[in-house]
């Protein structure tokens, strides 16, 4: 346990998913609410296409992702306020483009060094120094601007109609919302990939919901759920070898499974509310 | 607020989504303050277009929409609009959060973006708590309530806000006879002090017992009246357009 420490890639890996750990069931909890968790893979995708071009021109993948999401959330609510089609299929039509644009271009940037397996499903061994500060940055500002807002986004996420008759500005919330998904799927999809960045953001705060804690309780939470799954996941690669992103999820899928488990006992076998 | 502005007043107001003919069509009325006006009309009459309008969601492709005197986007700014919305008693409402923290965001815009809410917002979402009777729910999840607790939970958001208008959207869907006697109780203990209240509904058992003034809506304003006249053959042809024979009982 203590050789884990003397390797700087691990300490930066713990740094990093300490951030990814803390930032993405903060924001999760908002898109779970609101019912929209499925706009989280949609970004995801969509900066997959990011990280591509990133690789293509030689830009930072990282700011490349962050410019192709932000792009995709604002694309996704101009459509959904368009009310072209339904959200779910809205959604859906951004996913397959991304997918589809970043395939195209991972195959025209197969001469660059480009490790696909580490972009889908995370890599602990290559956050460098550099891209560690961008992800404090990034973590710093979307935690920041959480904060600042946090009652206008519940108002917001409870009830979009009744929030904006309250005289809350709500579809500019929705979007700044939207946006603060996109610029927290960039920074976690390093450690976690792109393929399962949704996962952090929607499982620890499902599993936190299992205690029927209050809105604010189930923040924090889901908070020390992700945290704990990051910490135990990247011990466990590290040990095993195994991608970091899928060894991370998997550990907060079993903390969901226990806590639907604890929450039907407690509740005597009944189904509860 | 001007001292005597009508609580709503509609004067022209025609309403289309894109171009689809007019969900509402030259509508002029005015809703005096301190009233308790029952809205009524078939499916598609136009019921939910007037209440977005009055909440300022959409404004009029033509004429004009004012609430307490003020254009409704500047009413709801200054707080002066309540909104019980029709979904709130669904059993599936399975949002993470207690009835004290969504009875508070009932302060939300009141208290402005950026800032924290003061002991003052909680001292007013408690007192609002204490009217509608769920004081001692606080610390319950709005989500494992029954359906008629939970339109009490939105009722206290909606008046956490002291709103001089309460706008009820088929408040008694999905509740039961008893608890829907119970709620239109607590309604009239706020009409009697003072709030200004309007109440959609397609039951016109409900309207005829409940309102005092009665809209009949459909795409245009067919006219209005009082609870007794609403078994008015009459009226109520023109606002079904088929023969409707409608039977109130009296318990």
């Amino acid at each position: 346990m203590i050789t884990i420490f003397q390797y700087d890639f691990m300490l930066r890996a713990f740094a990093a998913g300490a951030v990814v750990g803390v930032l993405a069931p903060a924001i999760g909890l908002f898109i779970v609410s609101r019912r929209y968790s499925f706009i989280a893979d949609t970004l995801a995708h969509v900066s997959l296409a990011g990280v591509a071009a990133g690789y293509l021109a030689g830009i930072d993948p990282i700011l490349t992702a962050i410019g192709a999401s932000l792009a995709s959330a604002g694309c996704v609510e101009w459509l959904r306020r368009s009310g072209s089609a339904p959200s779910e299929s809205l959604l859906s039509l951004l996913l397959y483009g991304g997918l589809a644009l970043a395939a195209v271009l991972l195959s025209l940037s197969s001469g660059t060094n480009v490790s696909l397996s580490a972009v889908l499903f995370g890599s602990i061994a290559t956050v460098s120094s550099r891209e560690l500060l961008v992800i404090a940055l990034l973590g710093f500002f979307v935690l920041t601007v959480l904060i600042v807002l946090f009652k206008e986004f519940f108002a917001v996420v409870l009830d979009e109609d009744l929030s904006a008759a309250g005289g809350v500005p709500s579809r500019l919330l929705n979007t700044v919302l939207v946006m603060l998904a996109a610029v927290t799927v960039s920074a976690t999809m390093r450690i976690i990939g792109v393929l399962l960045v949704g996962a952090l953001m929607v499982i620890p705060v499902l599993t936190a919901m299992q205690l029927g804690l209050s809105f604010r309780k189930t923040l924090f939470a889901s908070m020390a759920f992700s945290v704990t799954s990051v910490v135990l996941g990247l011990i466990v690669s590290f040990h095993m070898g195994t991608a970091s992103g899928g060894t991370i999820v998997l550990i907060a899928l079993g903390f969901f499974l226990i806590s639907t488990q604890a929450k039907m006992f407690h509740h005597g076998g009944r189904r509860p509310h | 607020m001007p001292m005597n502005a009508p609580a709503i007043e509609f004067k022209g107001v025609t309403y289309r989504y894109g171009a689809s003919p007019p969900a509402l069509e030259d509508v002029t009325c005015a809703i005096p303050q301190g009233a308790f006006v029952g809205i009524v009309g078939p499916n598609g009459a136009g019921k939910s277009t007037f209440i977005r309008l009055i909440l300022g969601l959409i404004t009029p492709s033509k004429g004009s929409v004012s609430v307490t005197g003020a254009p409704p986007r500047e009413a709801r700014k200054m707080g002066h609009i309540g909104y019980v919305p029709q979904k709130i008693s669904q059993s599936d409402f399975r949002f993470p959060a207690t009835v004290e923290e969504v009875v508070l965001s009932g302060r939300t815009a009141l208290r402005g973006i950026g800032r924290f809410f003061t002991q003052e917002d909680r001292r007013q979402a408690a007192d609002a708590m204490h009217m509608t009777g769920i004081g001692h729910l606080g610390k319950r999840l709005a989500g494992t309530l029954s359906g008629g607790e939970r339109q009490r939970v939105f009722i206290a958001r909606a008046l956490a806000g002291n709103p001089r208008l309460l706008i009820l959207d088929e408040p008694e869907t999905g509740v039961d006879a008893a608890t829907s006697h119970d709620f239109f109780a607590l309604l009239k203990t706020f009409h009697q002090n003072g709030l200004t209240i309007v109440l959609v509904s397609h039951d016109l058992s409900v309207m005829a017992k409940e309102a005092q003034n009665i809209l009949c809506l459909n795409r245009r304003l067919i006219g209005h009246c009082t609870p007794h006249e609403l078994g008015d053959a009459d009226i109520l042809t023109r606002l079904y357009g088929t023969d409707v024979t409608f039977l109130q009982h009296h318990h």
